[in-house]
This record gives C-alpha cells, structure tokens and sequence, in this order.
C-alpha cells in the first residue's frame, strides 16, 4: 500500500561510495549508491549478510570506524552529513537521526540504570528538569508497550528480557522525537513471537509519531510485511528500488526473485528448497559488468561486458539490463 | 620429529627479525661472559687496597676508575656482577625446579594435595616480596651462603601459582583425555604432553623471574642483607658510593647501570620471545 | 548483601592469623624450638584454658597465647632494647607507612589511569609509545637507581628536597614517587587493555549513537564499566607497593615499618619481626578488603549476584 506521503525528503543519498582498507587490499563495501527517504515512510534494506546495509546505515549516523572513506552527499534536509565534524554529528544524533542496534542484550549500558540512561538522553539534547525528564521516559516506555513503567525505570539492564530491552533502545532513540530511525536488523536476535511484537510497534510509532525509519533485514518476510517502499541490495549496490506491494507482486530484478521465491512460505510442499545458486562474490573481487551475471538465470553478453545503468520506470528503479533496448538486442 | 625442528626454526627466525631483540641478546651474553671471565679481565688483583690513590677518576689504565680504598673499580664492579649473577641464577633455578614440579603436581592431580597447597601458597604470596625473601633468610641464617636459598625458596610460591595455572588450562584440553584413553601412563602424559606445550612458557617466565631475582638480590646488596663485606654485589657498590656522590658519581653509576643494562635487556629478550612465539600461533 | 560483607569481615581473622602463623613458625624454626621471650602473661583466662585442656608450654599454646595477646589485648610484648612496648613503638611507624602507601596508589591512579585512557583511544600517539616504553624501563630500572637519580637532581644539585627524614610534607615527594613507579606502569598497562576492550562494546556505539558527546562518553561511559577490573589491580598493587615503600623507607632513611623490620632481622629481634609481619600483613588484608567494597560499589552486576546468591568465593 503506497502512503499517500508529501514529497517532503528526510534523506537523500547520491552517489554513496564507502571503502576500506584492510590487510588484503582495499575494498568498496558500498558502491556509488543513492536513495531517497520520504517523510513518515518506513524504508526496508533487504539483502544477504555483506551487502552492505549495516555499512550505508551506519554512515548516516557516521558511526563507522576511522580507516573507512567515504564520497558522495548524504543530505538531511539540505544538510551534507558526510562533510559534517563530529561535534556537528553529535548534535544530530539522538535528536534528529537515532540508531537501534541488533544486539538489544548489549545495547544498554550496564552500570547504569534505565532512569539514568533514558534521563542522559534527555539532558545532552532537551534539558529540562528531573520529573520532566522523568515523566518523558514513562511516557515513552508505555509508547513502546512496556507493562510496567515504573519499576522498569529501576531496572538495570542485564535484569531484563532481550525484547524489553529492545523496547527500550526503541525507546530512548525516539526519546527526543527524531526525524529518522534507523534499525539495523533489530529484530533478528529476538524469537520469533516478540519478533512481531517489535515489527508492530515500529509500524505503530511510524504512524503515530511520523518518525521515517529505516529497516534492515536479511530477511525479506520482515520487509515485505513492514516496509512501505523497499530496495534490494547486492553486493554494495541497490539493484531493485519498489513499493513494497509492487515488490513483491512483480518483482523487476532476478535477484529479487530469486530472494522471493526462496521464501518458505512461498514454497509449494514436497519440494526441495529453492536458492541462488552460487555465492555472493568477495568484495575484493567483484565481477565485471553487472555484478549478479554469474548467478542470474537471464544473463546475456552485454551482462557479463558493461555494468548496467539504473533504470527508472513507472516510480520504481532497477539495476538491471532486461529493461534495456540493449538487452532485447542480445 | 621435522614439524617441531620448523618451529623452533621459526620462532629464532621470528625472534632475530627485530634488531632489537638482537641487540638485547647480545647486551646480555656480553655482560654475561665479562662476568663470567672476570678473573682473565682484571689484570692486578683488584682486592688491593692503595691507600694513597683513593677515588682515583676514570682514566686509561683503570677504566672504572678507583675506589673507596683505591681498589680497581673495574674488577669491583666485574667480581660484583660475578656474585649478583650467582645468586640470583642459583635462586632462580631452585625456585624454578621446585615451583615448577609443585606446580604441575597441583595442576594436573588436584583434588585435597591441591587445595590444601594453593591455600599455603596464596598465604605466602599475599606476602611482600622482601618481607619473605627476610623471613626464609632468617631461617637459614643471614650471610651469602644462605641467601640464595631464602631467594630461590622465596619464588616458589608464585611460580607454582603461575604453572598450575597452565597446567590446569591444558588439563582440561581433549588431547589429554584421548592419550589416556589409549592406555599411556601419567607420567608419560605429563613428560610428552604437558610439558611440551608449557615449555615456550616456561621459557618466557624463566627469563622474568631471573631479572626479578637479580633486581632483589640487588636490593638486599643495597641494604646489607645477606652479603658481608668485602663481598660486594652490584647493588653493595651502589650503597657504597651514596655518601660521596655528588662527588664521585661514577662509584654509585657504574654498578646502576650494569644492572640496568643486564635487566633491561633480559626484559627486552623476554618481550622478543614473547612476540616471537605469538607469531608462531 | 550485609550477610556477605559481614562474612567477609568475619574471614579477616582466619587469614591474618594463618598469615601469622605461618611466619611464627618460620620463626620458631630458627631458634630451633626454643621459644624466643614473647610477653606472655601468667595466670590470666587463657591459662585456666589451657590447664583445662591439659595443655603444657609447646610451639602451639604459645602461638594461641600470641596471638590472643595481639589481638584481645593489642599487646605484641616489649622490646629490651628500648624498653618500650613493641606497640607504641609500631603504631607511629605503621602510620608513615600506611600515608607512603597510600599516596604512591593514588599516584599511581592519578598518573596511570590517564595516560592508559589516552594510549587505549588511539594507536600509536605519543601516549601509547610514552605507555610502552615507560613500563619497559620502569620494570627494568632497581628502585635504589631511581633514587640515586632523584637524590642527584633534587637534592644534590637542585637542592630543593631533603634526603632523609621526615621534617615535613616535602620529605615524603621523592619516597612517594620511587614506591609508586612500579605501580604507575602496572596501571597504565591494565587502563589501557580495560579501556580497549569496553571502548569496542555495542553499548558504547549505541550511546554514541544517541549522541551522548564524546568526553561524556569516555568518562560515564567507557571509564566507569573499566573500573572494575583497574581497582581488582590497584588492589593486588598494594600488596607490591607496600613492600616496595618498605624498602624505600630505608632508602630514605624514614622511620617507618621498612627501616624497624630490616633492623630487627639484622638484630635477630624475633619479637619485633613478628610483630611487625602482624601488622603488615594486616595492613595487607584490609587494603584488599577495601578494595573488594569498593568494587561491590561501582558493580551493579556484581551486587546481583552476590545478593542472589551466586558468588561464593571469598
């Protein structure tokens, strides 16, 4: 379903390139991406481990380590975060831009209280005064589902279940009211009952506080049933940018559809389970031309010789040769 | 027996790959042999005292000068050497000996021997160093003879800390239990086995508990423990050249920096080893 | 929670008086036997005891009257020499000692803990190689050299501190900083792989990420969850730097514990040794204690697990 959202950009990403250096070379974890984050929709990165959404996602909040360079423009609502000091960055995180982990068993700080924790947040950004900041937190805590605030704020974090205490990291990130959210696969370390519980909260928050969010997942099941708009990454690129529905009913770019069609629910029983074949490629050795050629039932020549251009059709954008003159011409 | 031969090739290779593991091997063995050779060094015999030339300053003839009571400062300083070397090499053998078995029959049998052992041990090793080192040293009577026992006997308890430590951590390990399950006897296991692979620590503490045990001996040379005059040690001649130095400096210095040079590059060994054997794994 | 420090409390006298014991019968091994004059009162209520029991002079009812002495009566016996009680005769000394000690650990604190902070946060500045090359030369360096050295500068040619005594507060800089080198070295290097490794947690990007700055974060954050392995250090420390400003004290001619036990095994005094291993080895055991209060303090997790029962060693 297509949010009837205004045109109002939170993110614009252009030509996102992210490197490193590490003993066996250099390498480009992300290459020359670009995406756009609407207002009040929530966004889903789907793709295999090492593709590269930990990494986009964390370079928006600039939380990536020192050896990494990055080029290309991350805008939030004209401002180019990439050229930004770590002070200015500071002063965005938190309370414009907030991050939720994957670990929720080792996000919290441990010595410290949730009181404390939730009050830290409040004072570095919004100073007020103790029970201002202390009814906040409660407030909070009842948005996120908890059943009992109170005693909760008393808590230490390692007494609490990992799925309290992704509320909480929910939460505190949403404490200040920031105008995006970005969740790192927040639900993969958690069973598969507050799995959905965590899936409908953020879904809830995002209606109810008009935070955007940023969802990533391996998992495209979590995607599909969360996203408004989903892209599709591989191997540090975006090949498949769709409305979720469209996505999913007519997927554009084969990887897509090898993703979906190995979806158990989308397997007829009796069956042997459906996958890619192949591996992903090591990021020190990315194949030329398009980067899914070797595994993708479709390949033609001009596959394996020239990367393909993005494509734009009908609000969707795909990386892929099939939707080219030049493909139909072999 | 060629995997081990490759890994003993490769850790001296691995250990002569930074100069200063170099340097500091060959400080030492030099320091060692000038000690070792100090009777062939020292032309006249450097116990003469010449009254009348007291506090001589460093000149060709004598290269560390004279002493207090005109002796050859050079031979001092060698003969004092000889003697810290001695003792702090006799104290660390039998402490490293006697630590090491305890250590290696509390690790590997436990039970009562065991935590009846540690609670003595812990007790000692709560214990300052010197305070033992004085205690055990009374026991056996004070003067040199005895004092490279109190020393020794003094390690004990924290090597036999440290190596059941070891011992324990290899216990546990599958290898053991497989060569037991096909009937090889304690004793084999623990020659073959468990020695093997805490040798290259042993090694390592080896060297540390020896430059600790020439520090102490120093110390106590300093303090008039356990040597009598004329015996002198390195840190005896410092001790001797306090009162006069701001004017003869070099009594005090020259013995200072000896240990120093000794310990320092002892340390250094120590550390090449180390890094030496981490690239091994 | 008050069960646990009261049992630890309790446990403080076993250990002192197996440290005591094992040092009387080192002692006791010496004289071969022959009981060395200890004040041993007469017909007092540890008598009648030991008439109940059947129990004639020997090396253990003289341990148990020691010890019941010292620790009742607070009375470790007299000395010939000075004809004054080993007590009075300790008391001051244990004082200066315990003042060395104390400020070489906080030196060692406040010197150490900075500069391991400032070598954990990035490689290779010129507070990591400062760490490295310090602790290589610090373990290397005999505690009398460092004196000399010291002496030469400051007092000698400078002439701004004195050598010996203890006149007033300025006598106490140079003892204070050769006791606590050893020390600073050790701090740093725990500081500095404790900070490493908590600087690398999620819940440091986590808090990061919620734009807590980053002084903030070094100094609630980070420092606060690596106090507890820095402090179990200091503590293990004191124990070293007790004995290190044992022997500066003779160094520096102060009089306190180091220079009254050195004296004492040259004069083969058994009793003032004793006594004075005593109140060491007190001094020793209360220091850990304290340490372990602290450490139940600053832990949360620590707390838990006491309280629900978990932790069991003592």
């Amino acid at each position: 379903m297509s949010k009837n959202t205004e045109n109002n950009l939170h993110l614009q990403v252009k030509d996102l390139t992210i490197g490193f250096r590490t003993r066996q070379g250099e390498a480009e974890a992300v290459r020359r991406i670009s995406f756009q984050l609407r207002q009040g929709e929530i966004l889903g990165f789907v793709g295999e481990s090492g593709s590269g959404k930990s990494v986009t996602c964390k370079s928006i909040i600039g939380l990536l380590p020192e050896n990494v360079t990055l080029s290309g423009d991350i805008l939030f609502h004209g401002k180019n975060l990439l050229a930004c000091t770590e002070k200015e960055m500071e002063k965005y995180r938190g309370r414009h831009i907030s991050m939720v982990f994957q670990e929720p068993m080792g996000s919290l700080d441990p010595s410290f209280r949730i009181e404390q924790l939730l009050q830290e947040v409040i004072m570095v950004h919004d100073p007020c005064s103790r029970e201002e900041a202390r009814r906040r937190s409660l407030d909070m805590l009842k948005k996120v589902d908890i059943a009992d605030p109170v005693n909760c704020l008393k808590r230490y974090p390692f007494e609490l279940s990992g799925g309290m205490q992704q509320r909480i990291m929910i939460a505190m990130a949403l404490l200040c009211r920031p105008e995006i959210l970005l969740a790192d696969e927040p639900t993969t370390a958690l069973d598969v009952i507050t799995q959905g519980q965590i899936l409908d909260l953020l879904r809830r928050l995002n209606d109810e506080l008009g935070t955007s969010v940023i969802l990533i997942s391996h998992d495209m099941g979590i995607v599909a049933q969360t996203a408004d708009r989903v892209a599709v990454m591989y191997c540090g690129q975006i090949v498949e940018t769709a409305d979720v529905q469209d996505l999913i009913n007519h997927p554009m770019h084969p990887y897509t559809e090898g993703l979906l069609a190995s979806l158990p629910e989308r397997q007829t029983g009796g069956e042997e389970l459906r996958t890619i074949p192949g591996t992903v490629p090591s990021i020190y050795n990315i194949p030329s031309g398009c980067t899914f050629h070797n595994r993708c039932p479709y390949a033609r020549s001009v596959c394996a010789a020239e990367a393909p251009p993005m494509l734009m059709h009908d609000g969707r954008e795909v990386l892929c040769w099939r939707h080219h003159e030049r493909y139909q011409n072999g | 027996m060629t995997p081990k031969r490759n890994k003993l090739a490769n850790i001296v290779r691995a250990y002569f790959s930074r100069p200063l593991n170099t340097i500091a091997l060959l400080c030492f063995i030099l320091v060692v042999l000038l000690c070792v050779f100090a009777p062939l060094i020292v032309p006249e015999n450097y116990n003469t005292i010449h009254v009348n030339r007291i506090f001589e300053k460093p000149s060709w003839q004598h290269i560390f000068g004279r002493d207090r009571l005109g002796r050859d400062y050079l031979g001092r300083v060698l003969f004092g050497g000889r003697l810290t070397l001695k003792v702090a090499s006799f104290a660390t053998v039998i402490g490293f000996l006697l630590g090491t078995a305890a250590g290696i029959l509390c690790g590997y049998f436990g039970n009562t021997l065991d935590t009846v052992v540690m609670r003595f041990i812990e007790t000692l090793e709560a214990v300052p160093f010197l305070l033992l080192v004085l205690v055990f040293e009374i026991m056996l009577g004070l003067g040199t003879g005895n004092y490279r026992y109190a020393l020794g006997v003094a390690m004990i308890p924290r090597l036999t800390h440290f190596v059941r430590a070891e011992v324990m951590k290899l216990r546990s390990q599958e290898y053991i239990e497989a060569s037991r399950s096909i009937g090889c006897s304690e004793m084999q296991i623990i020659f073959r086995h468990i020695l093997n692979n805490i040798f290259p620590i042993l090694i390592l503490q080896l060297l540390r508990c020896f430059a600790e045990a020439v520090l102490t001996c120093t110390i106590c040379g300093y303090l008039q423990i356990g040597f009598t005059p004329p015996m002198a040690d390195w840190g005896t001649l410092v001790a001797d050249g306090y009162h006069v130095l701001r004017v003869y400096p070099w009594i005090s210095l020259l013995p200072s920096g000896s240990v120093i040079l000794t310990v320092l590059s002892l340390n250094l060994i120590g550390n090449g080893l180390h890094d030496a054997l981490g690239q091994k794994q | 929670m008050t069960k646990y420090i009261l049992k630890r409390v309790l446990l403080i006298i076993p250990s002192l008086l197996l440290v005591v014991l094992v040092i009387y019968s080192l002692l006791t091994f010496v004289s071969f036997g022959k009981p060395f004059s200890l004040s041993l009162y007469r017909g007092d209520f540890l008598d009648k005891i030991f008439e109940f029991f059947h129990v004639q002079g020997g090396f253990f009812s003289r341990y148990v009257r020691y010890c019941w002495n010292v620790i009742v009566r607070l009375d470790f016996g007299s000395s010939a020499q000075t004809g004054m009680t080993i007590t009075e005769e300790l008391m001051p000394r244990l004082g200066r000692t315990m003042l060395l000690t104390v400020l070489s650990l906080i030196t060692a604190a406040v010197l150490g803990i900075p500069l391991g902070i400032g070598a954990a946060m990035n490689r290779n500045n010129w507070q990591d190689n400062l760490a490295s090359v310090s602790t290589l030369l610090l373990s290397s360096v005999p505690s009398y050299v460092l004196t000399i050295i010291l002496v030469l500068i400051f007092a000698l040619y400078l002439g701004v501190l004195p050598v010996s005594g203890i006149e007033n507060w300025t006598s106490y800089i140079m003892p204070v900083i050769v006791t606590s080198m050893g020390s600073i070295a050790e701090t740093t290097q725990i500081t500095r792989s404790a900070i490493s490794s908590v600087m690398n947690r999620q819940y440091i990007s986590a808090s990061k990420g919620m734009g807590i700055p980053s002084r903030q974060l070094t100094y609630m954050h980070i420092l606060r969850n690596s106090l507890t392995p820095i402090i179990s250090t200091l503590a293990r420390n004191a124990a070293a730097v007790l004995g290190s400003s044992l022997i500066v004290e003779n160094f520096f001619t102060i009089p306190a514990l180091g220079s009254y036990l050195i004296k004492a095994v040259n004069d083969r005094n058994f009793t003032r040794v004793l006594g004075c291993s005593f109140v060491i080895a007190a001094a020793l055991i209360l220091i850990n204690f304290a340490a372990d209060l602290v450490n139940i303090l600053i832990d949360p997790k620590l707390r838990a697990s006491i309280s629900s029962g978990k932790a069991g060693e003592v």
